[in-house]
């Protein structure tokens, strides 16, 4: 190896540094933003950022739902449905999926801005 | 007067043309995943690299293109192949411009051309995906040049110590003289 | 001695490239600007979404959503102004051409899976309360007084007329075991009469694809992981099919320790204990699709295994036992693929 060569390498490890810490520390513009959508009888009763915390009461003719949004996920933490089986039910984030309150007709999907689905790279799950 | 050479560096052409693919292919055996799609050794550049110091660009070119379409034909698709050739050509042109302006030796040559096969690759991945996202990978995928292509290059000095000496070396020099006459950038070392 | 070199390096590399196979690469399209309309609602006690691409694509969704509820109303068991409810209620009465078609597919499945499909099983799962949400464990004396309820042998059915009548008084019917994949298969009908050429249908979990994906690509279908409900099992690429999958996680209670899930054996009056987990079928039928997915469960791997066998040309199947083994049938060898190690059968 000569000078020049020591130069040029680090100079490209600069640059990937250097890219590395603008594209860590710059808001992220370019990928999808994710939101926590919650619908009721296909109708959306509200939506909130993903990247976001956020405490939400849904309520409807059917009943009451709270919805937390935590680092970057979403879990249903009350509901007065008779069953529960919403706040067992996993979170759901980046990966998205559904969380389904059958009694109360509540889903919350995580859906990109323009309302795409992001359900893990498959077009629908077989359950 | 050409003639009998020519007919060499024909043969050289489709012997390292041939071995270059088959270094793709051991690549492609080789059970390594460094965790990032596209982030692979780059052996066949090793062949790409070497011939620069025997062969005339455009030879080498020549060798470079034609383990691409060869591969992509024969295992890939339309696709891999354009990711391919964009990677190739574009360091290819790279690597022939550091040599020209001399001053590097095999390591920093094979290290920008690394770099810049895979820079060629995340351009058209982006523009075909239509994805920005993509050039989050650019560091890594930076980083990650950067070290196959110092490994590619150490090996490359090894392979021309052998070399030279050899008739493979004396045959293309010979070539090179009588095609190429008036070029002096060899031999610097 | 180093001018062979090439020659060398040449045929060591040949030998090592003969040590191992072809590798292929796949390529992905993007989307297509087609027109799309896609619909999500509450329909039969389930989460129903529908997708179509095409022209027509609106209008067929809205008469899909339609055709969704029109079936519901005359076929929920739990409705008591429901045909079925109305049935039950009088021990008896008429069915009208769904109900008559629905009624015969039961049959056949009846004939074909030696009464695991049971089209009077509901006072066993009324018992059970696995109609509602009232889930309790019924005593083994109260079991054994409902189980000649669920022997179809009880009630006769012309197909002619579609009239039902019972032979012995608390009798009931329901569709429950194929009628999401009927309307599944309802819904395909639709999109094509209006030119649909590509369409996804999800009642419940239970999907049917029209076609394929309007890029020209396959449907990608995740299986639910049967343990863990955030999990997938694996991925199947499908086209003009059903895929429908029974499995206990679905609706399960626990009591004393134990876990008793929806899934009844007709022949016991317990949930089934095939040492199954769930149960995948891919059929171009949905009707069908659902009512093997129940019945193979029931049946177990080997003998739901052998069943396949005789019926490989019509649909296949993906098993997931007690042991965490998946099992997957020859004919899905090249659709389906997963991350976890499974067994292909012939």
């Amino acid at each position: 190896m000569r000078k020049k060569d020591i130069l040029l390498i680090l100079i490209l490890l600069g640059a990937a540094g250097l890219l590395w810490a603008a594209l860590s520390f710059a808001p992220k513009t370019s990928g999808d933003t994710l939101y926590a959508v919650a619908k009721i009888d296909g109708k959306e009763a509200g939506r909130w950022l993903l990247g976001e915390d956020a405490e939400a009461d849904i309520d409807s003719a059917y009943g009451h739902n709270h919805l937390s949004v935590r680092g970057g996920e979403a879990v249903m933490t009350e509901a007065d449905c008779p069953d529960g089986y919403c706040m067992e039910q996993h979170a759901i984030g980046l990966n998205g999926g559904s969380i389904i309150c059958l009694p109360h007709h509540l889903v919350i999907e995580i859906r990109t801005e323009d309302g795409r689905k992001t359900d893990g790279g498959v077009d629908g799950v077989a359950k | 007067m050409r003639t009998e050479s020519t007919a060499k560096i024909v043969a050289y052409c489709g012997m390292l043309t041939a071995l270059a693919m088959i270094f793709s292919y051991v690549e492609s055996l080789i059970p390594i995943s460094f965790g990032v799609p596209g982030i692979k050794l780059g052996l066949a550049n090793l062949i790409v690299l070497s011939a620069l110091w025997y062969l005339k660009p455009g030879e080498v070119l020549m060798i470079s293109t034609a383990r691409i379409l060869l591969l992509g034909f024969l295992f890939g698709s339309g696709m891999s192949i354009l990711y391919s050739l964009a990677g190739g050509l574009l360091s290819f042109v790279v690597m022939v411009s550091l040599k020209r302006t001399g001053g590097f030796s095999e390591t920093g040559i094979s290290t920008a051309g690394a770099v810049s096969h895979n820079i060629g690759q995340i351009l058209v991945a982006a523009a075909v995906l239509r994805s920005a996202k993509l050039f989050y990978y650019l560091p890594v995928l930076i980083l990650s040049g950067v070290i196959t292509g110092i490994l590619i290059g150490i090996l490359a000095g090894r392979v021309q110590a052998i070399l030279s000496g050899t008739a493979f070396a004396g045959i293309s020099e010979k070539q090179k003289k009588l095609s190429d006459g008036n070029r002096e950038e060899r031999k610097k070392r | 001695m180093r001018r062979n070199i090439l020659i060398w390096l040449l045929a060591a590399a040949l030998f090592l490239a003969g040590c191992g196979g072809a590798a292929g690469n796949r390529t992905e399209k993007a989307d297509s600007g087609e027109e799309s309309a896609s619909r999500d609602f509450f329909a039969m006690d389930t989460y129903m979404s529908v997708l179509a691409y095409g022209e027509n694509a609106g209008k067929a969704v809205e008469k899909a959503v339609q055709e969704v509820n029109r079936l519901d109303s005359l076929l929920s068991a739990g409705d008591p102004d429901s045909e079925v409810g109305m049935i039950n209620g009088n021990g008896g009465g008429v069915l009208s051409e769904d109900g008559r078609v629905l009624m015969e597919r039961s049959l056949s499945l009846a004939a074909e899976t030696d009464g695991r499909f049971d089209v009077c099983i509901y006072p066993l799962v009324e018992l059970w309360g696995f109609t509602g949400q009232h889930y309790r464990l019924p005593g083994s004396g109260e079991i054994s007084a409902v189980l000649p309820l669920t022997d179809p042998a009880g009630m006769t059915f012309d197909r002619n007329t579609g009239e039902v009548s019972f032979s012995k008084e608390g009798m009931m019917i329901d569709f429950g075991g194929i009628a999401k994949g009927y309307t599944s298969s309802r819904i395909i009908d639709i999109f094509r009469e209006n030119g649909i050429g590509s369409g996804l249908v999800s009642l419940g979990g239970n999907i049917q694809a029209l076609g394929r994906k309007p890029d020209g690509s396959m449907w990608k279908i995740g299986i639910q992981d049967p343990e863990d409900s955030a999990a997938m099992i694996g991925v199947l690429e499908i086209s003009d099919k059903a895929v429908i999958t029974s499995g206990g996680y679905e609706r399960f209670f626990e009591e004393n320790g134990n876990v008793y899930h929806h899934i009844l054996d007709p022949e016991t009056g317990y949930p089934a204990d095939s040492g199954l987990l769930s149960v995948t079928i891919v059929c171009t039928d949905g009707t069908e699709a659902d009512g093997l997915s129940t019945s193979l469960f029931i049946m177990g791997k080997e003998e739901a295994l052998r069943f396949w066998r005789e019926r490989s040309e019509t649909f296949d199947v993906i098993l997931v036992t007690d042991q965490r083994e998946i099992i997957v049938t020859e004919g899905l060898r090249d659709s389906f693929s997963s991350s976890l190690p499974f067994e292909i059968v012939q």
